[in-house]
């Protein structure tokens, strides 16, 4: 019986190892070196939002990506860096309302990959004028 | 043998049949004004390509179904084609994308291999042609033939992806950086294309070198003065230039109006008081004239008497009536009425 179990326990173990080994492989290519990573739901909201991403002095490289769905509203997304100057934007607009029955997607994304990212808080602010959706940050630094 | 035969016949019949087709659809492209081209997709993007308006400059980076006017299927072989017919008869700019298969129809994506847009200029008379088939990416190289302004459309896209790869020493980046806006004011100077013109004039950073190049804005601005476009009453909106200016105008023109006015009311005034001496003058009687005309010459009472041969006391009372009748105090404010 205790060998019958020894038994099924290694045979579990060798199928269980691989899909353990690969989920981890798929979490660190998601989020290796990840310094932000924010998933931002909106309602109806029109409040300005500043996400801060913080580079230190050895970051080499930064990647950052901003991908935002909206069901209504007006949803714009800029990206400072620490003095203030302005490196991308976009916006996205659902001329729907959030109380409409109908279902309208717009989709922005926007993908940048900084070299030698100047020290400090970068900045990306979300402007939305009553938008229901939802926006993910990852930022990336290596 | 005979097999052998029957594909070079083969191969022949399909060379010529390519030739026809392409010869067709060059005349085609000339006969009548298209925007058409041969797409080369992944799997993960739906074979649709969509067409949008963009208004102006700033909503270059902006998506919603209303922008998009147009969609086309993309065949087998790529191929996708738009009429103009609905397109504006002045310049526009519009935007090519395409979307993934689990994405929605308006969707934008900036930066990267899946950049999923491209720029360009079209009018209701333009053929435009678009080729990515040579690209690693969606649209990382791609050809834009077709309608001459998207050629300068092009060169300006290159200076300003130079910017942005410029070099990250901050002394040598920012020099890049000044020459390269300064080759963009220069094609925003030279070229003939409204849309050309200010595309490269947008991106040279002009907001922030306005005061530095305020003449070069101005006379932008006077040559461009009859477009009423979109794009150009946007700019006008961002220019501090016709505000200032027409500030200063009417600074002018008010300080002038209130030297003159005050000119004007000194005049009329000194005029008036001249008037009033004159009237009050005709009151005297003829000796206190001519005492009064002694007294403008600066002569003492003393000498007045002396002069007239008239008694002291006699000189004093004419000298009281005038006072009282010019309405003055003293021989100086007898001396100073012309």
């Amino acid at each position: 019986m205790k060998n019958a179990i020894k038994l099924f326990g290694c045979v579990a173990l060798f199928f269980l190892m691989p899909t353990n080994v690969s989920a981890q492989q798929y979490s660190q290519k998601q989020c290796s070196g990840v310094s932000t990573m924010r998933n931002i739901e909106f309602n109806g909201s029109s409040d300005v939002e500043e996400i801060k991403v913080e580079v230190s002095d050895d970051t080499e490289n930064m990647s950052l990506n901003v991908n935002g769905t909206i069901k209504s509203g007006y949803l714009t997304v800029e990206i400072y860096d620490p003095k203030g100057k302005k490196h991308g934007n976009f916006s996205i607009e659902s001329q729907l309302k959030s109380s409409s029955k109908k279902k309208e997607l717009v989709c922005g994304q926007m993908q940048k990959i900084i070299e030698d990212p100047m020290k400090g808080d970068w900045v990306v602010k979300l402007i939305p004028k009553d938008v229901s959706g939802e926006i993910s940050i990852c930022a990336m630094q290596n | 043998m005979s097999s052998r035969v029957l594909s070079i016949n083969q191969s022949i019949i399909v060379q010529l049949l390519s030739i026809l087709l392409c010869f067709n659809s060059f005349s085609q492209s000339k006969s009548e004004p298209i925007i058409n081209g041969k797409l080369q997709l992944d799997s993960i993007w739906e074979p649709v390509v969509y067409l949008s308006h963009i208004p102006t400059f700033n909503d270059m980076f902006t998506m919603s179904n209303e922008m998009i006017i147009a969609e086309a299927k993309i065949d087998t072989s790529g191929y996708f084609i738009f009429p103009t017919e609905a397109l504006p008869n002045k310049d526009n700019l519009f935007r090519l994308h395409v979307s993934k298969k689990d994405a929605p129809s308006a969707s934008l994506i900036i930066g990267g291999n899946e950049e999923n847009h491209i720029f360009f200029i079209a009018n209701s008379r333009s053929s435009v042609f678009i080729d990515n088939t040579g690209s690693v990416g969606l649209f990382d190289k791609y050809i834009l033939n077709g309608y001459k302004p998207n050629d300068d459309l092009e060169a300006i896209n290159e200076i300003i992806k130079l910017s942005e790869q410029s070099d990250t020493v901050l002394l040598k980046k920012q020099f890049v950086e000044k020459t390269l806006n300064e080759q963009l004011r220069h094609i925003a100077d030279t070229s003939s294309n409204a849309i050309v013109s200010l595309y490269a004039l947008n991106n040279s950073k002009f907001e922030t070198t306005y005061l530095s190049n305020q003449l070069f804005y101005e006379n932008y601005l006077e040559k461009w003065k009859n477009e009423d476009s979109t794009y150009f009453r946007e700019l006008r909106t961002k220019l501090p230039r016709q505000e200032k200016s027409s500030s200063t105008f009417w600074l002018i023109v008010f300080g002038l109006f209130f030297f003159i006015l005050g000119f004007a009311i000194n005049y009329y005034f000194s005029k008036r008081k001249s008037k009033s001496n004159n009237s009050h003058l005709k009151s005297l009687s003829i000796q206190e004239r001519k005492i009064f005309q002694l007294i403008q010459l600066g002569k003492s009472n003393k000498e007045i008497s002396e002069e007239y041969n008239i008694g002291l006391s006699t000189v004093k009372s004419h000298v009281s009536n005038i006072y009282s009748k010019l309405n003055i105090k003293s021989r100086k404010e007898a001396m100073d009425i012309k």
